[in-house]
């Protein structure tokens, strides 16, 4: 063992599974390297999920037709004075939403299930932080419904195939994508001056530009203003998504027979005329317009810094050097803004090595590195003979296990497990409480607290209440799975390496059960850090 | 590494036995307690605080202009004078301006003028626009606070939630709280860990405050609220009444903190700001996401006053924030796009209530920030610093450090019942 192999596995990658402190060891570098590399495969645990055009199409389908239509026969009963008959259909009504709605929430949590699982078990944990990382960077929240159904699926299609591939290639796809479209309103943004725009006294929606510029490209401190921000806004009107909901769009003559569900470009809603962003003016045009404006963005060497800074931030130190923050800054310009590339100077760089330990894990990723220490994936973790729920008014029984997720003050009542006989309802409710789990330690997955995603400080994750959330869990995890290390020490040895600390060696050595000495490493403070 | 917590020297037994409650009584009679709401996401102050007796109000609000107090509508203003009235869910806030607890602060905002969330967050809870501040105006401000607050307690000051705002955080240490999740651990395993964390000189006093707060906490959580939270859309309301409850419990503890902040998050209102026609579960006046927000603040604010002994209510002051106001005018999609000035709320059993504090500015086109934004004309570190002066005697020397950049702004007076 030596300690960059340990570096490498627990730094860079989510902790070390059984084995793959050995598979380092040979060279940490290479190892890490290696995980860039070759085409980019979706990983088999993401098979039979639905695509974002899909996801959209059957919300558009529930809420816009067979919705409008209940409400339409309902409206038309209420007229007729038939009671009978509008009660009917609010029934109808209320069952095809809540279906639709508990739906939603087992299908997130089983696509949840599906990333946790593969961040547990891949042979490329660099990777999969690196799709996390980027993840967070271009986030969509899954809290503004109905963003929450597609969160996966964005990530599936806008971040994991362009994390080794070009950022310019990332931020057009996110900025199409009608998770990010919905989540910062940009579908509903209209030229003043446009076709549609005159016509129906509708206007500009600027929120999906300022994030492009603070949060997506140059950073807030990136020297832009706020005429930038509407300049950019107007470049970028008419970029939707079939149809957009709740708003003017459905009362577009002749639009009904589209496609419903992915990104379209409605040139009737696109504003007219040049704009200026960032000192450079593109003239009057309809979709390319914008994406000039986007590929000249990631081109600008304050977006380096930007994500260069955030890159090092992550993996490295809170405060990076300049030094530091320059080399990866400039790989990334030369190399026309390859992610690939700018990963490859960062693992290349002597800082990379240096500050063993210096970063907290977040918590979703230190809960993901006990599981892997111990070989387990999420379908093994038990579920705890606790808060269970009662929705018999609601929706049908089999769909409970979905809402156990954000039960953080126990509002779901207290039943037995046990009637959760199905194989899947087991799993789902284990995959729920993992989620509950990670969020007690103040962290929920795919539900960032807004645009700007999780912050990545020391401070923004060492609360004291987080921490000993963190501590409570893990002794629990130690209490059900010590019968799978084999030796306290050669445990230690394999998850940790050559980052236990002589105290931690010589607490778990001298535990008095391997349940303890499981809970003691687990729960140490060497184990948070990373 | 270090963090001014200087843990090193303490053995492990002395860290956790640190976790025992004080026998060193503060005086619970003369303590002033201090929360503060953090409304996150921007709320629209001409929403929660309608200035319906301005004439330029119902053309500008459009859609999202309410009925006047006394209309007979569902939708009627809640009046508090003849000029200003609370959203219509607001009826317990209502209540307290009525019995003069509670003061509405309007044309606010802080010295941020720009309109990023983040960056208008994370200016107000540094206590300043300027980025190279890392520490919080509340951590910075417990160095100043007299000592009889740090009598007894291990913790002045508690964030509730699951994780620490950056108004909280900084070289003081502080304490934090979230309903608990796992069953308690065994002694012993706690002992040997307490090891470990003790020669950890930035992760060790973190756990010890972490075990601390949950002993104190009474198990106040858990409460089974029925079907009131089960959607994410709605549980940023929900959380919000259940840490308020818990603020009640820990401020009314003879060792408790005295200082508690609660984050309220989703206030962002860009689209569909006021759907009538869709009702949340508890009936609140709001459709999709932005259902039983109002609600969920104001069931928030009086459930904290019941669960506090009258005397504790009375020694209690609650300073609820936002980031920014919205824009005056709608958007073309009838919401709201972030904005300057906006509303806060000073309430309490401490507070000078019953009036609001306005140097109105007016909704006219000319009369808007930029054409766009309400003027603010109060600044909200003013009333901050007038509760830290009067109520928490937190002398004036202290903002200079509690409030870089503030030379030109005076502490207002008169806010706390004398």
């Amino acid at each position: 063992m030596n300690q960059h192999a340990a570096i490498a596995v627990n730094r860079f990658g989510l902790g070390a599974r059984p084995g793959e402190m050995e598979v380092a060891a040979g060279n940490p570098k290479r190892w890490l390297l290696e995980q860039l590399e070759g085409r980019y495969v979706e990983p088999t645990q993401f098979k039979g999920f639905a695509t974002t055009a899909q996801h959209r199409e059957n919300y558009s389908y529930r809420y816009n037709v067979l919705g409008r239509g209940l409400n339409e026969a309902q409206r038309k009963a209420k007229e007729a004075g038939d009671q009978a008959e509008v009660d009917r259909l609010g029934h109808s009504i209320a069952r095809m939403l809540g279906g639709y709605v508990t739906w939603v929430a087992e299908n997130f949590m089983l696509e949840y299930g599906a990333r946790t699982n593969v961040a547990m078990t891949t042979d490329k944990p660099f990777h999969e932080r690196l799709v996390r990382f980027w993840s967070n960077h271009l986030v969509v929240p899954a809290i503004k419904q109905p963003c929450g159904v597609v969160t996966g699926a964005y990530e599936r299609e806008v971040i994991r195939p362009h994390v080794t591939g070009k950022f310019s290639d990332m931020l057009k796809a996110s900025a199409q994508n009608p998770a990010m479209l919905v989540f910062l309103d940009n579908h509903l943004s209209i030229g003043p001056n446009s076709t549609y725009g005159r016509a129906k006294k509708v206007g500009l929606n600027e929120n999906l530009a300022r994030e492009i510029l603070e949060l997506h490209t140059m950073g807030v401190e990136g020297g832009y203003t706020q005429a930038d921000v509407i300049q950019l806004a107007y470049a970028i009107t008419g970029w939707s998504t079939y149809p957009a909901a709740d708003h003017a769009a459905y009362q577009l003559e002749g639009r009904g027979g589209k496609s419903l569900g992915s990104f379209v470009f409605l040139p009737e809603w696109h504003e007219p005329g040049e704009f200026t962003v960032v000192g450079k003016t593109y003239k009057a045009g309809g979709l390319e317009q914008g994406e000039e404006v986007l590929y000249d963005l990631a081109r600008r060497p304050e977006t380096a810094r930007y994500l260069a800074t955030k890159l090092a931030r992550h993996f490295v130190v809170d405060e990076p050097t300049s030094a530091l923050v320059d080399r990866l800054a400039n790989t990334y310009l030369e190399n026309d803004t390859d992610l690939t590339e700018m990963t490859r100077a960062l693992v290349d760089s002597e800082e990379a090595w240096n500050n063993a330990q210096s970063k907290l894990k977040l918590p979703e990723d230190y809960a993901i590195s006990c599981y892997r220490s111990l070989g387990l994936t999420i379908g093994d973790r038990p579920v705890p003979p606790q808060s269970m729920y009662n929705f018999e008014s609601y929706v049908q029984k089999r769909h409970y296990w979905a809402w156990l997720a954000n039960d953080t003050f126990g509002f779901l009542k207290t039943k037995d497990l046990d009637q959760f006989t199905e194989p899947d309802e087991k799993l789902g409710a284990s995959i729920a409480t993992f989620y509950s789990d990670v969020k007690s330690m103040g962290h929920s997955p795919w539900n960032a607290p807004g645009p700007q995603g999780w912050y990545d400080r020391w401070s923004d994750w060492s609360g004291a209440d987080s921490m000993l959330k963190r501590v409570e869990w893990s002794l629990t995890v130690a209490a059900k799975h010590a019968d799978r290390i084999s030796g306290p020490v050669q445990y230690l040895d394999h998850s940790l390496g050559d980052l236990a600390s002589p105290e931690l060696k010589t607490e778990v050595a001298r535990a008095a059960s391997a349940q303890q000495a499981l809970g003691l490493a687990l729960a140490s403070p060497d184990f948070q850090r990373r | 590494m270090a963090n001014g917590n200087n843990f090193e020297g303490h053995s492990g037994k002395e860290l956790w036995s640190s976790v025992a409650p004080s026998m060193a009584m503060a005086d619970v009679e003369t303590d002033q307690r201090f929360v503060f709401v953090f409304l996150r996401g921007g709320m629209d102050g001409l929403q929660a605080v309608p200035a319906y007796g301005d004439p330029s109000f119902r053309a500008a609000r459009g859609v999202l202009a309410d009925e006047a107090p006394g209309a007979g509508s569902p939708f009627d203003i809640l009046k508090l004078n003849d000029m200003f009235g609370l959203h219509r869910d607001l009826k317990a806030m209502q209540g307290l301006y009525q019995q003069g607890e509670l003061m509405v602060v309007h044309a606010t905002c802080h010295d941020y003028r720009d309109r990023s969330h983040f960056d208008a967050q994370d200016a107000f809870d540094r206590g300043a626009v300027d980025k190279s501040i890392k520490s919080g105006w509340l951590n910075r401000t417990l160095q100043a606070l007299p000592t009889k607050f740090r009598n007894g307690r291990t913790d002045v000051a508690m964030g509730l939630g699951p994780t620490l705002p950056l108004s909280l955080r900084g070289d003081e240490a502080v304490g934090s709280w979230s309903p608990p999740s796992a069953p308690k651990a065994d002694p012993d395993t706690l002992q040997r860990l307490a090891a470990l964390y003790a020669a950890d000189s930035q992760l060790g006093p973190v756990l010890s405050r972490g075990l601390s707060a949950h002993q104190m906490s009474d198990g106040s959580n858990s409460m089974p609220m029925g079907m009131d939270g089960m959607s994410e859309g709605f549980g940023n309301a929900v959380a919000f009444q259940e840490y308020a409850k818990a603020a009640a419990t820990f401020l009314s503890k003879p060792n408790g903190p005295r200082i508690v902040t609660i984050d309220f998050g989703n206030w962002d209102s860009h689209a569909n700001q006021n759907q009538q026609n869709i009702r949340g579960p508890n009936n609140g006046n709001h459709g999709g996401q932005f259902a039983e927000m109002y609600l969920g603040l104001d069931r928030g604010i009086a459930a904290m006053k019941a669960n506090m002994p009258p005397e504790v209510w009375a020694k209690t002051v609650v300073l609820v924030v936002t980031e920014f106001g919205r824009t005056v005018r709608i958007n073309g999609t009838a919401g709201t796009d972030h904005g300057t000035g906006g509303a806060a709320f000073v309430l309490g059993g401490a507070v000078k209530g019953g009036r609001v504090l306005a140097d109105w500015p007016g909704l006219r086109d000319s009369d808007l920030l930029e054409g766009r934004d309400l003027m603010p004309t109060t600044d909200l570190r003013s009333v901050a610093m007038g509760v830290l002066r009067e109520h928490l005697q937190v002398p004036e020397a202290a903002f200079a450090s509690i409030f870089p950049n503030s030379e030109t702004v005076k502490p207002l007076e008169g806010l706390v019942r004398s």
